[in-house]
């Protein structure tokens, strides 16, 4: 697990640009970013909630109102602390609606969690949230083991690559210096690295998330 | 042959597989952003390797689970019903769809009515073009002025209709020649050289009396001189 003060962001670029095609009218961009945060959403809200319906209602909800507001995006911070304030304002608003009745209220408000000045970056080793079952939780470690183990047994080349984009954060530029290679050459490497993993992780995801897609 | 043609197809496959990765990371081009958002909507497997990829970078930076409660896939289709309902105020038009931005539209800015850029230079080019419409009227002005004999018969017209030059003359009417005066028999003849020039130009018109004959008399203008 990485330390908290080594938060490599998505790349912003992509989310900017899946933004811009969204509001030229392509959906299709906007589903990308979706099926990009939806975990880390969910995660957010069920530091918050504790019903596993309710965090996917407000999850959804979440992902509505970004879709409505996103002409507001103007690109200046990251595309998920813009989502975040969003899925933690939705999360709030429900609850307040819950709270007309006690009983569901108590039922499901988490103590000491709702935090909104904490940020995105708190969410690093937050631990898992009651909301997600065991099964996932069980598969979500299997998986991450199998990455694990996909990286260790990547090519040095190819390991190193993936490891400066994904965790470092850094440009395929800035990782053709570092490696002193061609900017195609990186791009090549980190392509293989990803299908090299993708191939141990693909059965297990189908497992659980089915083929439905 | 089929080899060579394998390997072709086979470097073209990787290129456009190896987009979907340099997307996930912002360095993929427009062109190819455009036929991966096809490929997104029209392909399970397509946005099952998108899915993959992102866990991928979640997994290695601890940044968020691999698995939750919802099945992704059943995440999206839930969420893609209600995103084709909603018409948000930022929407574009059909027509704009067809055409595609890569400009991220600003929200409020967009609203304020703004003179157009190129205002001044369309007024400078309407002054120009009453200026080359003076400048002609000047000119054939001047020209008719000068051609036109006063008092006597001519068959040209003369416009007196032009109004005014409104604006500085461009074009300066050119000095007409120095009359010429020549000791005849008859006395002393003024000669116009434009005069002639016209008339020998306009031969039909300038002299011709009702007999059809060159009356040459016209050709000269007779004046007499003072006496002293």
């Amino acid at each position: 697990m990485p330390p908290e003060d080594n938060f490599a962001p998505q790349a912003p670029d992509s989310d900017v640009m899946l933004v811009q095609r969204t509001l030229a009218g392509d959906q299709r961009a906007f589903e990308m970013l979706v099926v990009r945060y939806q975990r880390r959403v969910e995660r957010l809200i069920g530091r918050m909630v504790r019903d596993t319906d309710l965090v996917e209602d407000i999850a959804q909800e979440t992902f509505i109102r970004a879709y409505r507001a996103l002409a507001q995006f103007r690109g200046d911070a990251q595309f998920y602390t813009w989502l975040y304030r969003i899925a933690v304002n939705t999360a709030k608003k429900q609850l307040l609606e819950l709270k007309r009745d006690p009983l569901v209220y108590q039922s499901q408000m988490k103590t000491g969690d709702d935090d909104e000045t904490s940020g995105p970056e708190r969410e690093l080793n937050s631990g898992v949230a009651d909301t997600e079952t065991p099964e996932a939780v069980l598969a979500s470690k299997e998986i991450a083991q199998a990455v694990n183990a996909a990286m260790e047994a990547l090519p040095e080349e190819l390991r190193n690559a993936i490891t400066l984009r994904e965790i470092e954060g850094l440009s395929y530029e800035e990782i053709a210096q570092a490696l002193d290679c061609p900017i195609g050459t990186v791009r090549s490497r980190i392509f293989r690295a990803r299908e090299a993993i993708s191939g141990r992780i693909k059965p297990l995801l189908e497992r659980q998330t089915g083929k439905r897609w | 042959m089929s080899n060579m043609n394998t390997n072709h197809e086979t470097s073209q496959g990787t290129h456009a597989d190896e987009a979907w990765s340099a997307l996930v990371d912002g360095e993929a081009a427009e062109h190819e952003v455009d036929a991966l958002l096809v490929a997104f909507g029209a392909e399970h497997e397509m946005r099952a390797r998108w899915h993959r990829y992102q866990v991928i970078g979640d997994v290695l930076r601890g940044s968020a689970p691999a698995v939750t409660a919802v099945p992704a896939g059943d995440f999206l289709a839930t969420l893609r019903s209600r995103l084709e309902a909603e018409r948000p105020d930022w929407q574009p038009t059909p027509a704009a769809v067809a055409r595609p931005q890569t400009a991220v539209v600003p929200l409020q800015a967009d609203l304020v009515a703004r003179p157009s850029a190129n205002d001044a230079v369309f007024r400078w080019k309407m002054v120009a073009g009453f200026a080359s419409l003076a400048a002609v009227m000047a000119v054939s002005w001047g020209v008719i002025g000068s051609l036109a004999p006063t008092g006597t018969g001519s068959q040209l017209a003369r416009s007196e209709s032009v109004a005014p030059v409104p604006v500085a003359e461009v074009v300066a009417t050119p000095t007409p020649p120095p009359l010429v005066v020549v000791s005849t028999g008859q006395g002393p003849v003024i000669r116009d050289p434009q005069l002639e020039a016209l008339m020998a130009e306009h031969r039909q018109h300038a002299g011709m009396s009702a007999l059809q004959m060159p009356a040459g008399f016209l050709r000269n203008a007779t004046f007499d001189a003072p006496s002293r």
